[in-house]
């Protein structure tokens, strides 16, 4: 994946606000355009029912079409709408997978308050295909971990931001970090198996995309782009005005909430040097920042039963988390 | 129209630094805090020390240059943690905070539940050395009254989170510095300025080069520091502010617009965590009293 494509993933962020006015009469008109289930069809998961979370398939285009294939055939958003009914938003949360090219002029998946929507991209499925590695890291990163980890930490991710949103929670950080920090602390209330998929999966991407050039740069573009946004993104100081981390800040905050609400499951991190040991030490104390934030702010939203069904539920194929 | 020069004025400046300044010289440190040590007289805040509040001053051990005893002494002069003391009065604590400052051999020292708030002459002396560049005294003035003040703040917002027992999504650092911003952004053009203002420059001014694991740091890269201060305070009052996101024809402003259109929704987000977590233990009295004392001296807020 190239820098420039990139690019976009960080100013996703930047364009929600105007999506979030657009996407309401887009969605509303294209509401009656969800695709049906061509089936086989899903076979929902007894006891973990919730109204509250309406799945729609949009149409692919030629481009698409594979990523929309992998997706439904998988019934990733029905499993997701199920996952999440424990949680009870005082709205519906809609659950939409559609090209976001050209109508949104980003891969990356967003969710909007506009339409309280959480749209999924047929693209970023793609661009994640292309960073998965081919071959097993050195890290011990799979091209399964890649996949699974960044579906599932990006629906999470952005269930994050409707949550904050829909359940008026006081955000005193910067919201990405917040919403990378949902996606990590669901993820670590699962078995080590599920804990490890999602957590390198998720660091790996991040990793993947700092070495393709989505940190900041460190000198000045000679010539510098005519867009004045990515003129900003290819400058020293403005690249830091994103509102999303870098790359490697995304990359070590996860790996860090992964050692500090697990340490045992992922020393391996810090011993291979991974997580600098300097970061590791205050990890547990991160993670229990975080651990009191969503028990304050979330878990009053969770419903107790359906979440020990749940957490007791095996979400991942075994081939996901190879 | 004061909105149009003062912003302008502020963004004219901030981009005059980004481009002038990179190499700093501190030669003429220990005159100026003795210069800061000899204000104008001017009318103290008539409010009461919050009762949980304590102070200290560590004399430092002579560093190799004498510049920790200088600050030392301005320190003893101008006692801003009494001043703290007096600014947080209207907050109600359940139990005690102790605001120190101390030598760290380090520019900071991470705050430790039950320790004190430390703030390290090693900080103060940076923020000493990088003002001296600046060749226009009211500029110089404003980074250090407003990057000391907004640095109390910082410091002091972890203790206030751990004491409260206040949620906290996002990385702690990112917090203290939003929470800072906010709080002096509620108070006259001249704190409010010589704060954002001054902190923005020093952020500039002692900006570093990350790459890689350097990103693995709790604290977040000086540049990224600096656009969420501009941000809050463009946020919460986008008419003083303004100037940041103007530009002459062809040159870029020092706020960009994609970041610009979402500082609104920053600031707000801030106000509504504050409101929810931190207002319920404010006296709303004593708050208007804070808000209505002079709290800078006159020649210590640049014009």
């Amino acid at each position: 994946m190239t820098g420039v494509a990139m690019s976009f993933v960080r100013i996703a962020a930047a364009v929600t606000i105007v999506l979030a006015l657009q996407s309401v009469s887009f969605t509303r008109a294209l509401a009656d355009d969800c695709l049906p289930d061509p089936g086989p069809k899903y076979q929902p998961i007894p006891g973990l029912t919730n109204g509250g979370y309406p799945v729609c398939y949009l149409q692919p285009n030629d481009t698409n079409k594979s990523a929309y294939t992998a997706l439904q055939s998988r019934h990733i958003l029905e499993v997701y709408a199920q996952f999440l009914s424990p949680l009870h938003l005082p709205h519906p949360l809609t659950l939409i997978a559609l090209n976001c090219q050209p109508n949104f002029g980003s891969d990356s998946p967003f969710y909007s308050s506009g339409d309280r929507a959480l749209h999924f991209c047929y693209e970023w499925y793609n661009d994640v295909l292309r960073s998965a590695p081919t071959a097993t890291t050195p890290q011990g990163v799979t091209r399964a971990n890649v996949i699974t980890g960044m579906w599932a930490g990006t629906l999470l991710h952005e269930t994050g931001h409707a949550m904050f949103d829909m359940l008026d929670v006081p955000v005193l950080g910067r919201e990405e970090d917040a919403a990378d920090q949902v996606a990590a602390f669901i993820a670590l209330q699962f078995n080590k198996d599920v804990q490890r998929t999602i957590i390198k999966g998720f660091a790996y991407f991040w990793q993947i995309a700092a070495k393709s050039g989505d940190d900041p740069p460190t000198a000045t573009n000679p010539n510098p782009p005519k867009d004045a946004m990515q003129r900003c993104l290819n400058d020293p100081l403005c690249a830091y005005a994103d509102v999303h981390g870098t790359a490697s800040q995304r990359l070590y905050n996860t790996l860090c909430l992964g050692y500090g609400g697990n340490p045992d499951a992922f020393k391996d991190f810090v011993q291979m040097g991974w997580l600098p040991k300097t970061r590791a030490d205050d990890c547990g104390r991160e993670y229990h920042q975080l651990e009191f934030a969503f028990f304050k702010t979330i878990l009053p939203f969770v419903d107790p039963d359906m979440r020990k069904k749940v957490q007791s539920t095996q979400w991942l194929l075994p081939t996901e988390m190879q | 129209m004061r909105h149009l020069i003062a912003g302008s004025g502020q963004s004219r400046r901030l981009i005059g630094s980004v481009m002038n300044r990179s190499i700093f010289v501190a030669a003429s440190g220990v005159v100026f805090w003795v210069m800061l040590a000899l204000p104008a007289p001017a009318q103290a805040p008539v409010l009461p020390a919050n009762p949980q509040i304590q102070v200290d001053y560590i004399q430092p051990k002579n560093n190799s240059t004498g510049e920790f005893a200088a600050i030392y002494a301005w320190l003893r002069a101008r006692r801003p943690l009494e001043e703290i003391q007096k600014f947080l009065a209207p907050l109600r604590l359940p139990r005690q905070i102790k605001i120190q400052v101390d030598a760290c051999e380090a520019e900071s020292r991470a705050y430790v539940s039950g320790n004190p708030v430390t703030i390290c002459y090693e900080l103060i002396d940076k923020i000493q050395k990088m003002a001296a560049s600046i060749p226009d005294p009211a500029l110089k003035q404003t980074v250090v009254v407003g990057t000391f003040t907004q640095t109390v703040l910082h410091e002091l917002a972890y203790a206030v989170f751990d004491v409260l027992q206040v949620p906290v999504w996002g990385r702690e650092d990112d917090a203290a510095d939003r929470l800072a911003a906010f709080v002096l952004l509620q108070f006259s053009g001249d704190v409010a300025h010589t704060a954002m203002v001054g902190s923005a420059e020093f952020f500039l001014l002692s900006r570093k080069t990350w790459t890689g694991g350097a990103f693995a740091d709790t604290a977040s890269p000086e540049a990224q520091r600096f656009y969420n201060f501009l941000c809050i305070a463009y946020g919460g009052d986008n008419l003083d502010f303004g100037g940041w996101t103007e530009a002459p024809q062809g040159q870029d402003p020092l706020l960009p617009d994609f970041r610009a259109k979402q500082c609104g929704y920053e600031y707000e987000q801030v106000r509504h965590s504050f409101n929810l977590r931190i207002m319920p233990y404010i006296d709303p009295d004593l708050l208007l009293q804070v808000k209505a004392a002079q709290w800078f001296l006159p020649g210590e807020v640049g014009k």
